[in-house]
């Protein structure tokens, strides 16, 4: 039995190599069948929290071809494999001068994390982690039903983030703390797309959001937080959801779903599009539905 | 009894069981009449045996690179990690498809049911009391651990009562961190006692190292998955390299007293000779050890390697019974979520390294670069290099001593 077990794992060595040569060769071509020019650049190579990044492309399809350009800001952790900590993503817009240059603008958030390695020391201990923390602008070109067509990756330093810990412990703090300060950014764009989902922002809903922006930036003015409102549904703003269970405490989590149910109830009875939003919601927090009963309860008046 | 006090008795019993006795191993214990056959096919390497040789080793690399760039890729495609993900996935009808399941299943994703901790729970239970049914048959067969170590005459009786003994030890289930160093200590006489057929009960190794990590009220932990892993991974690998490379005698005499398995293959592969069927067994026994070892597919490699133990007990029979102790094993990894691979720090190393050399930028082509060079090196190194040492240098080196 042995000898026809080799004989599978040598099937695979050809098969391995006609797959990945069929995939590259197919996506070159479609590439090539698709787009006449593809270029990418980012403004600065490193950059500090807080930093503006304006990502540039210039994207010239084949024929009357319609595309969309994406431009996402993405810091990921690498151990042994990759993992997504933060992902912002923006659809980037043609220039009103030619309309094969797209261009936007990326705010590096104040809370991010430090680019290089960390650990990995042969005096760690069972509780240390080791990480490398990179971070990224990934360009993608999208034709009009969502296929990818291009992918690129362009990579800056933040030689001045918050430095990661290794010790799981302190990692833990930090990921709290880093949770904490992108807890309003995340909260609110989440909040966006639930009051979304279920079709138009309703002015109960827009009315939370207003009330919320001001609350939590100061923002009186109409035009203003409308803006922010769209600038947010163009937007999806991605936490690594394991990163968010294994260290953020489950008081935190409760209140970020205290604050999505709020806005969910705000127009009346719940949408079937805003049920699973919350279920989903949940699953990704890792609560259950006994957990947030009394949250519920407290928000809709009812007894528990 | 205190623990403390148990390991010199423990080691006072294993030095009586440390008699030599005449050596037959596995392949040893079935019927092995060998006719005359080309041994040269196994002390160069050159032609046949090189060209299978590094196919091996380039099937290693292909497989951790698959591991790496699909497998966990695909895994964590399946295992829905955001929002987006799993209302798609909700609106598809495909969050909790059954195949979905088995997929993340057979690719080593943690899966949330209480069947496969049950399952796990008793695999565990059975690999930690199957020694001592193994070592009752051994003491009513009349022979030590495995068949290849049988014993005789009064020393052996001795030391079949006190296997005997051992095994009602084991079936309690009590002490078994003295157990543990029991078992180190029979391997170790047995390694002394019988040379190179100690090759034959490095499973022993798993056993040992899963009682001498046990801590109560912990069903199994790392260290003990570690050392299944070492036992049984290494048992395999060796297996391959000794008793069908090496010693090809051995198995070439197994295939001549039993036609079919020989024949069988040469079907499906009709350029297989009797060297070459004794030399590509080999090769798929190192391949699934070392990937045993690794931790790549785990679940999968873990009912390969348990399927050629179950065919060796359907071709041979009750001659093979004792196979079933390996295959607890095997289920054991099979039950078991694996936390990661033992190549998971290297590869980190080589991407830092690949990261640092090219001027701290980094992108999923220089990941993907630091995999390739891992897959490479671990091809190379463990499954290249011991080949080469077999085939190529220690006839050379035997041969200059014996001059």
């Amino acid at each position: 039995m042995a000898v026809y077990l080799f004989g599978l794992a040598l099937c695979l060595i050809p098969l391995t190599l006609l797959a990945g040569t069929l995939q590259a060769a197919f996506e070159l071509v479609r590439r090539v069948a698709t787009l006449r020019a593809a270029r990418f650049s980012i403004s600065a190579t490193s950059l500090r929290p807080g930093d503006r990044i304006e990502a540039r492309a210039r994207v010239v399809p084949r024929g009357g071809r319609q595309v969309t350009v994406h431009a996402r800001l993405t810091c990921t952790m690498f151990d042994h494999r990759s993992h997504r900590l933060y992902a912002s993503s923006l659809a980037m817009l043609p220039s009103p001068a030619d309309r094969h240059q797209y261009a936007v603008s990326l705010t590096l958030p104040e809370y991010a994390l430090r680019t290089g390695l960390v650990g990995d020391s042969p005096h760690a201990d069972g509780n240390s982690r080791r990480m490398l923390v990179v971070w990224t602008v990934d360009f993608q070109v999208r034709a009009a039903d969502g296929t990818v067509l291009r992918r690129a990756s362009q990579g800056f330093e933040v030689p001045r983030g918050r430095r990661p810990k290794t010790h799981l412990r302190r990692m833990s703090l930090l990921a709290i703390d880093t949770f904490s300060s992108i807890r309003n950014d995340m909260l609110f764009n989440w909040l966006v797309h639930l009051a979304a989902c279920d079709g138009a922002i309703t002015s109960a809903e827009r009315r939370f959001l207003h009330d919320l922006l001001e609350e939590m930036a100061g923002m009186t003015d109409g035009p203003d937080t409308d803006a922010r409102i769209e600038q947010e549904l163009r937007r999806r703003l991605i936490i690594d959801d394991v990163f968010l269970r294994r260290y953020v405490p489950m008081e935190a989590r409760l209140e970020f779903y205290r604050a999505l149910y709020t806005l969910a109830r705000s127009d009346g009875a719940l949408h079937q599009r805003e049920v699973e939003f919350l279920g989903e919601s949940l699953k990704v927090f890792k609560l259950t539905a006994e957990d947030v009963k009394p949250i519920e309860a407290e928000v809709t008046g009812a007894p528990v | 009894m205190r623990r403390s006090e148990w390991r010199p008795a423990a080691a006072a019993l294993a030095a009586i069981w440390l008699v030599p006795a005449v050596a037959q191993a596995h392949e040893r214990w079935v019927r092995h009449d060998y006719k005359p056959f080309d041994r040269d096919y196994f002390r160069s390497m050159t032609g046949q045996v090189l060209r299978l040789s590094l196919a091996a080793a380039c099937a290693i690399a292909v497989i951790i690179t698959l591991w790496y760039l699909v497998a966990t890729v695909l895994l964590e495609r399946l295992t829905p990690t955001s929002v987006e993900q799993q209302v798609e996935q909700a609106h598809r009808g495909s969050a909790h498809h059954p195949l979905l399941s088995l997929m993340r299943f057979f690719l080593d994703g943690y899966l949330p049911s209480r069947w496969l901790v049950h399952a796990e729970r008793i695999s565990v239970f059975i690999f930690a009391r199957l020694p001592g049914l193994v070592f009752l048959l051994g003491a009513y067969d009349g022979w030590v651990v495995m068949p290849s170590f049988p014993v005789s005459g009064t020393p052996g009786l001795v030391m079949r009562v006190i296997e005997a003994a051992v095994a009602l030890w084991v079936l309690s289930g009590l002490f078994q961190v003295a157990l543990g160093v029991v078992m180190l200590l029979v391997y170790t006489g047995l390694c002394v006692g019988y040379g190179l057929a100690a090759v034959d009960a490095i499973p022993v190794l798993a056993s040992a190292f899963f009682y001498l990590f046990s801590r109560r009220g912990i069903t199994l932990n790392p260290q003990q998955i570690a050392g299944i892993r070492f036992g049984l991974g290494v048992g395999f690998f060796l297996l391959g390299l000794v008793n069908k490379i090496y010693d090809a005698q051995l198995f070439i005499g197994v295939g001549d007293s039993y036609p079919n398995l020989v024949t069988g293959p040469q079907h499906v592969f009709p350029w297989l000779t009797r060297e070459a069927w004794s030399f590509t067994t080999a090769l798929g026994e190192m391949t699934f050890g070392l990937l045993l070892l690794l931790g790549i597919f785990s679940r999968l490699t873990s009912l390969a390697l348990a399927l050629i133990f179950g065919n060796f007990i359907l071709v041979f029979g009750w001659a093979e019974i004792v196979h079933l102790y390996p295959i607890a094993g095997f289920a054991v990894l099979f039950f078991h979520a694996s936390p990661g691979t033992a190549l998971d720090g290297m590869l980190f190393r080589a991407h830092v390294r690949v990261w640092r050399a090219m001027g701290y930028r980094t992108s999923f082509l220089l990941y993907r670069a630091a995999v390739f060079l891992v897959a490479v090196a671990t091809g190379a190194l463990l499954m290249f290099g011991p080949l080469y040492l077999i085939v190529q240098v220690v006839p050379r080196l035997l041969g200059h001593l014996d001059r």
